[in-house]
């Protein structure tokens, strides 16, 4: 990449300015090194990255050389001579041509910015250099996208804040993935371009390190969250008579392996799910086993109950001591799914109690409800992939069942209410529109990772196209294409005057939104051959963002936008979220959010905020078995508030200000963002302002 | 309200429609599930997505009572037309 460009006097005698040979002029290009100048360069950039004719870049470049001649310029930088090579085009309303010839950088200020302070989009990167290389790239990456990978519509409608187009900066690989630990239990670690190629593990430790090793290598791959199935059920055939120490052991490095922070992309731990079992899924009941070496184990997962419900017990141990100062575990994520058949299965009351004392402690636990014959994988922040009948049929090879989600685009739902002035046949008309944008942004990112992907083996994602198992590991006929919504509530407030949690006209209007929402999808779906489904998105930066945009450009926004506007800590509730402020009873918020949950494929949650609260283990179950049969909610998590001290090292509840111990104001404090848990000194303000603003339920039932 | 959920192409859901003279019930609201929204998000206030994936036609009484299987709704239709 090009940086400082320097240009350098010859000895005044020696310079023959009407010569460009003679030119004092030196270049420091992008290969870094000293170019002498050379105008046929503007000439041969114009024709290699536009499609002008060579006498117009001709003229151009002579008309920028006499520039430089007379401006008497000393320091002259190749972004400069770009960018007035660009003025030259504009000047003959060659705009086309000038997009093509953009040149993607950042501001000296901003680099100086971006390495001095944190970077708050996303409370998961820490700060350092690896970090700021992240974000480096991001930046590029997002104005790449933004010119060569969107259209102009799609691109304008995102830097509009009409859509958000997530993860662009990295444009260049699919968003989130679930896949199995079958997959390298079978085919072991041989990945392309690897230095080495490990066979299947014949070690429980082996196998971990293969899934750390395999889950960096995913990272690097997504944008976003790696999510993995049955991970206890998977590992059990492994684990079969080894002592109560050693599966201690297993599962404390499992934890610790995917919650330190700087062993991957832009040193941020992996955002890891694990999704787990207390009894063996229908679908897995008869599946061959796999064990050490990859062979068969001649038993079926059925048979591995005991081991598998050992190593979910001995998991959730490790969750409830919390990392070495006490505080809860980051990542991984773990998700307990909760069935007709958890119900079922002996020892549920107690494992049930466990996972809820994990719950009221730490706020680890996820309950993911699978109601009736539905399964899925869960993982980033609510993001689940539902299983269909061809899975089911998968299930007898379990390595194939890998899912991903190509792109999440969100849709900004109170500029629509906004705009619309009350008419309701307008409002669904903006949406059918918005939703269709969606949905040409997804088929533009479809197109450009189709052509990556025909690249193979010497490809940017040749770990996508390795075909162990006979077919690529990025399976493109699974793959989903998310449209996310935020603001749903500020949408209903604006348009019908009342909160979504206010009346009984305005929660059905809301619903009436997200089922258009829905149907929509589906027809495009059906149109497009693509899997359009909605999601609830968890909008870390997304609602901040939106209600920023709309706050400059629609004056009524500010009779919606939630936190503090004299702070500018604003944002839009999350998704079809009621507002987190409301004063509404957990589980009538729980079944209320809940009706939203079945129009949602692709995954959604509600938020229990329990802030200092403490509540038993036993009320909390109750709470997880009334949610499961009384109401649709799909994914529940209990959030509770804690602070660490860093000079002490004791870790206490609430959000504190200062140690109640040692009194030191050197204290982090920690909760759940919107689907994982961080420090709050890492979040962004929209964020921060709906902190101040969440209720907490003291009192769950 | 009563709703009654229905889908085009629901052998079960044109049985009742054929048999029980759906006009003359007073209070009785029909709703085709397809492409209609409203009937969708009715669908998902009265908690039946989930179920309408497996039967229909689906009857939500006013006390929201959810009555599925024909005979079942015939005979609940029947009473509330008398």
């Amino acid at each position: 990449m090009a940086s400082l460009i320097e240009m350098k006097e010859f000895k005044k005698e020696s310079l023959r300015f009407d010569e460009t040979t003679d030119l004092a002029l030196f270049v420091r290009t992008s290969s870094e090194a000293m170019d002498g100048w050379d105008r046929s360069r503007i000439v041969d950039a114009l024709l290699r990255e536009t499609f002008i004719d060579e006498g117009t870049a001709e003229d151009i470049s002579l008309e920028v050389e006499n520039d430089i001649k007379r401006s008497g310029i000393k320091v002259i930088t190749a972004p400069l001579v770009r960018e007035m090579v660009n003025a030259k085009l504009i000047e003959r309303g060659l705009e086309g041509a000038r997009r093509l010839h953009t040149r993607l950088g950042v501001p000296l200020y901003d680099v100086d910015q971006l390495i001095t302070r944190p970077n708050k989009e996303n409370a998961n990167v820490p700060h350092g250099p690896e970090a700021t290389n992240l974000t480096l790239a991001e930046n590029i990456k997002k104005e790449y996208a933004l010119l060569n990978v969107f259209d102009q519509a799609v691109g304008d409608a995102h830097m509009r804040g009409d859509i958000h187009l997530h993860d662009l900066g990295f444009v260049d690989r699919p968003y989130c993935s679930g896949q199995s630990l079958e997959y390298i239990k079978k085919f072991g670690l041989n990945l392309p371009n690897s230095l080495a190629t490990a066979k299947p593990a014949k070690h429980p430790e082996v196998l971990l390190a293969h899934m750390v090793k395999f889950a960096a290598a995913l990272q690097s791959h997504f944008a976003g969250a790696i999510g993995w199935d049955a991970v206890n059920l998977f590992f059990a055939p492994y684990l079969r008579g080894l002592p109560k120490d050693e599966i201690r052991q297993l599962a404390q490095m499992l934890i610790f392996e995917f919650s330190q922070q700087a062993v991957a992309r832009g040193g941020q731990a992996i955002f890891t799910d694990i999704n787990l079992y207390w009894e063996v899924p229908k679908h897995f009941e008869n599946v061959p086993a796999i064990g050490p070496g990859g062979e068969f184990t001649g038993l079926t997962y059925a048979d591995y109950l005991p081991e598998a419900q050992n190593f979910v017990w001995t998991l959730f141990d490790i969750f409830r001591e919390g990392d070495g100062l006490g505080r809860p575990f980051f990542f991984p994520k773990p998700l307990v799914h909760i069935t007709e058949k958890f119900f079922a299965t002996p020892g549920h009351e107690e494992f049930l109690h466990h996972i809820c004392d994990v719950a009221t402690e730490k706020g680890n636990t996820y309950y993911v409800f699978d109601r009736g014959e539905t399964a899925k994988i869960s993982e980033c922040c609510r993001l689940s992939f539902k299983l269909e009948k061809s899975d089911f049929d998968d299930a007898v090879q379990p390595w194939k069942m890998r899912y991903s989600a190509m792109q999440n685009v969100t849709i900004n739902l109170p500029r629509i209410a906004y705009e619309a002035r009350g008419d309701d046949t307008r409002l669904f008309e903006l949406l059918t529109d918005r939703i269709t944008l969606a949905a040409e942004a997804h088929l533009q990112k479809k197109v450009f990772i189709e052509r990556l992907l025909a690249l193979g083996e010497i490809g940017p994602l040749a770990l996508l196209t390795m075909d162990r198992d006979g077919e690529p590991y990025l399976r493109m006929h699974r793959v989903t294409y998310l449209i996310g919504m935020v603001g749903l509530n500020e949408l209903v407030q604006y348009h019908t005057g009342e909160q979504l949690h206010e009346s009984e006209d305005s929660l059905r209007f809301g619903l009436r939104v997200i089922a258009h929402m829905n149907l929509v999808a589906a027809r495009l779906a059906k149109r497009h051959r693509m899997r359009f489904v909605l999601e609830q998105t968890p909008a870390e930066s997304t609602a901040y963002r939106f209600a920023k945009l709309d706050m400059k450009l629609y004056p009524q926004a500010q009779h919606v936008v939630k936190g503090n506007l004299t702070l500018d800590e604003i944002y839009y509730t999350n998704s079809t979220l009621f507002n987190v402020g409301a004063v509404i009873d957990p589980i009538d918020r729980v079944k209320r959010e809940g009706l939203f949950h079945p129009l949602i494929e692709a995954g959604s949650l509600t938020h229990v905020w329990l802030g200092e609260s403490h509540p038993s283990p036993e009320s909390l179950a109750n709470f997880v078995v009334k949610v499961f049969r009384m109401t649709q909610n799909d994914q529940v998590a209990f959030s509770p508030e804690q602070t660490t001290c860093v000079s002490c090292g004791r870790t206490v509840r609430g959000l504190q200000d200062s140690c109640p111990f040692c009194g030191s104001d050197k204290v982090e404090q920690i909760t759940r963002i919107t689907g994982y848990f961080t420090k709050v000194s890492s979040w962004n303000k929209g964020k921060r302002g709906e902190l101040k603003d969440r209720y907490r339920n003291g009192r769950l039932c | 309200m009563t709703v009654l959920f229905t889908k085009q192409g629901c052998g079960k859901c044109d049985w009742v429609k054929r048999n029980i003279n759906l006009d003359s019930i007073s209070g009785l609201k029909v709703m085709q599930l397809g492409d209609d929204p409203d009937a969708l998000a009715m669908l998902a206030y009265y908690e039946c997505v989930s179920l309408s994936e497996k039967q229909l036609p689906i009857l939500v009484s006013e006390n929201r009572d959810i009555i599925t299987g024909v005979g079942h709704i015939r005979k609940y239709l029947e009473e509330l037309a008398n």
